[in-house]
């Protein structure tokens, strides 16, 4: 399955602006950007991503959390999930990974390398 | 495409810097409430400078993020107790970043400038805090090498290239570097034993290369530790700076 549609989930603005861009205009990705976790589990079903960015740091409902409520959802239980973070020591990428995320990206990104890092990820567990 | 992307980029990296006196307003005013006894403003100063930090991170403006980092430390640093001097050491923290942006030049020397004034301040706020270069051509292996030392409480500063380390080496106090083996310009190797031979302050300082072999660096080099770059290249570095700056786990 070729990667397409992806859901950027992520409470700041700049960033925001800056992954949109750089998934659509580098990676070709179709883009939908969320500002928190409720607001990624309201707009899942109608997007249906292919692939969910989540922000791990973020006020409200943080990224783990939203997480989990993904999954407890059978609808949206197999949308494959990266996790973006600043604190990437294996034990807290083991630890996300044990959630259920397929990988972590470090904070800050990269913008020119960001889609062919999610596209790496998404390649390796196809 | 990516030209395309590139023009944006630094569009939306200029309009950063443009909207950044507006954003060290925020923290100013916060700084202020603090200052007046609104305790309620600790989270949303932590939070604007967090923010700030990301932003300038994403934008390619890492003398944002050094500051930033260093300013989120402080703000640590004195929760619970912020007096009349925590407010002066934190109205300068925005000053530095105001500074950012009402120059045109972003370049070397201006950063340097900053850096060095960067420097001052951490050692009238935060004595205690260690001061540590980190040289690393790859923009992704220096995210990872500050991820790794993001939770200590350090002054970080980063550059691309041998040279550039060099000068700053020879103009700023540094408690440690950490280097990656092979640079542009001059290889860590290089750098190193004209640190060594400079006479300056930081001649004497540890050194940690980060390296993808394991030949061992001549030895009048005095090289701390050799990192190798493997999977546990993240959790070694931290412990090798925590041994090396003697830090609590």
């Amino acid at each position: 399955m070729n990667l397409q549609r992806i859901l950027y989930v992520e409470d700041e603005p700049d960033i925001q602006a800056v992954a949109k861009l750089a998934l659509e205009m580098v990676g070709g990705f179709q883009v939908m950007i969320c500002s928190g976790g409720q607001q990624a589990l309201d707009t899942v079903g109608s997007f249906a991503p292919d692939l969910i960015l989540l922000d791990v740091m973020m006020p409200g409902m943080d990224g783990p959390a939203t997480l989990q409520k993904l999954r407890a959802n059978p609808s949206t239980a197999s949308i494959p999930v990266i996790f973006l973070t600043a604190k990437v020591q294996p034990n807290e990428v083991a630890q996300y990974q044990a959630l259920g995320a397929l990988n972590v990206i470090a904070k800050p990104f990269d913008p020119m390398t960001l889609a062919a890092q999610v596209q790496k990820i998404w390649d390796d567990h196809a | 495409m990516n030209t395309d992307f590139s023009i944006l980029l630094a569009g939306m990296r200029d309009s950063f810097v443009v909207d950044l006196p507006e954003r060290c307003d925020v923290l100013e005013e916060c700084v202020l409430a603090l200052g007046r006894g609104d305790k309620g403003a600790f989270d949303e100063l932590f939070r604007n400078i967090h923010s700030l930090k990301g932003s300038g991170g994403t934008f390619g403006l890492p003398i944002v993020s050094s500051i930033c980092h260093q300013f989120e430390s402080f703000v640590s640093a004195v929760r619970g107790r912020f007096d009349s001097l925590s407010m002066s050491h934190a109205l300068s923290y925005v000053d530095l970043l105001r500074r950012v942006a009402e120059t045109p030049e972003r370049d070397g020397v201006f950063a340097s400038a900053i850096e060095y004034d960067l420097e001052q301040l951490r050692i009238s706020s935060m004595p205690d805090c260690a001061s540590v270069l980190l040289v690393e051509p790859s923009i992704a292996a220096r995210q990872f090498c500050m991820g790794a030392l993001e939770p200590l409480s350090v002054r970080l500063v980063s550059q691309d290239r041998g040279l550039s380390a060099l000068e700053l080496l020879l103009h700023q106090p540094f408690d440690l570097l950490v280097a990656a083996r092979e640079l542009p310009d001059l290889n860590a190797l290089g750098l190193v034993a004209a640190l060594r031979e400079s006479g300056g302050r930081n001649k004497d300082i540890p050194v940690i290369l980060i390296s993808s072999n394991t030949v061992p660096a001549p030895a009048y080099l005095h090289i701390s530790n050799t990192i190798k770059r493997d999977a546990k290249f993240v959790s070694t570095l931290e412990h090798c700076v925590r041994d090396v700056l003697f830090l609590r786990q």
